[in-house]
């Protein structure tokens, strides 16, 4: 299993997310959703024809409860959105995978060391789950945080 | 986070030494248990407050006496005699005291207790000199250390409070969030289970 960051531009970012997502469609996944609420999220997957019955939302935009099975966390609390991941990796059965969309939004609740250090929680948590860490970011943002990070993943690619 | 749990913590102290002033103060009521012996038209009374039922040794015991004359109209001078009396009824301190009276009075008086008391039950007895007319109150010795120690153990409960107070206040979240996300994975299998 690997952590995966993809540097993107914004225009492309959905377009890859549905691709990665659509990639992993036999397994269970969790969605960090950081910069889209939860329910445009789950209609740009659908349009996509993508089974979100399979995707286990994390809904940090809205605080608003929409659905029962949608756990909302507020950006700022990288403590309790690093325990919602562990949790959802520990109870998930079987082959599983993270998508967090997209890294950079953490920075402007969260200072970059506090980034840095949420994020390498989850890369080392995840690695010793067996689960695969997809995270995406736009190119243009968090330049500095990104050299930060970019040892926690097993690999980065800049599209 | 830490600075909601520093602040928890001292509302929570201020509220456990409100509660143990509270509990001080109304301890501290002059609530009053009077003894009465009649006599013909006399009737005499000794009151011991609240604040010397139970008190340390060294220390002055102050109480009240109250006389009643029905049967005088004109201005009498008389003895009282206060007496510190043991569990056993040894006279421990004596003290003679001439006071002028009418139909009623009230006289305030003390008694030094001795340093060197045993922590136990003493008596304050009053008589009127030349009569048979006696009142008697009970009062308690503490022994300082069990005083110190229930101070102690009062001061551990509360410390122990606060802990478990701040230790749950800390993880209830986290409790919960791990419920939910185990709730919401469940019910998830289960209905595509069902489905299937």
């Amino acid at each position: 299993m690997t952590s995966l960051l993809i540097i993107i531009p914004v225009d492309r970012l959905q377009e890859n997310i549905n691709k990665k997502i659509k990639e992993n469609n036999t397994k269970l996944g969790v969605f960090i959703s950081l910069n889209k609420t939860h329910k445009s999220t789950e209609e740009s997957l659908i349009k996509e024809k993508i089974d979100t019955k399979k995707i286990f939302f994390i809904d940090c935009v809205t605080s608003e409860k929409t659905k029962e099975d949608v756990l909302h966390i507020k950006p700022d609390n990288l403590d309790m959105l690093s325990e919602a991941i562990s949790e959802f990796i520990e109870n998930i059965p079987g082959e599983k995978f993270v998508i967090v969309d997209a890294l950079s939004t953490l920075l402007i609740y969260n200072s970059e060391n506090k980034v840095a250090q949420f994020i390498r929680n989850i890369t080392s948590f995840a690695s010793r789950k067996n689960t695969e860490i997809i995270a995406f970011s736009p190119e243009t943002q968090g330049e500095e945080l990104l050299e930060k990070i970019y040892n926690f993943f097993d690999k980065v690619e800049r599209r | 986070m830490n600075k909601n749990i520093l602040h928890t913590s001292l509302f929570c102290l201020l509220i456990c030494t409100l509660l143990l002033f509270k509990f001080i103060i109304v301890s501290a009521e002059n609530f009053t248990e009077n003894i009465t012996n009649n006599n013909q038209n006399y009737n005499i009374e000794l009151i011991i407050p609240k604040t010397y039922k139970e008190t340390k040794p060294g220390t002055d015991v102050w109480f009240t006496i109250k006389i009643l004359n029905l049967g005088n109209t004109k201005r009498i001078d008389i003895v009282l005699i206060s007496e510190l009396l043991d569990e056993k009824n040894n006279i421990i301190i004596s003290k003679k005291k001439t006071v002028a009276m009418e139909t009623q009075s009230s006289f305030v008086n003390d008694i030094q207790l001795p340093t060197d008391l045993k922590p136990g039950k003493y008596s304050i007895r009053t008589k009127i000199e030349g009569t048979n007319l006696e009142a008697e109150q009970e009062f308690y010795i503490q022994d300082e250390k069990n005083i110190f120690i229930t101070y102690v153990i009062i001061f551990l409960i509360l410390l122990i409070i606060i802990g478990i107070f701040i230790y749950v206040k800390k993880n209830i979240g986290h409790w919960i969030l791990k419920i939910k996300v185990k709730k919401i994975v469940n019910d998830r299998i289960k209905r595509e289970k069902n489905k299937t």
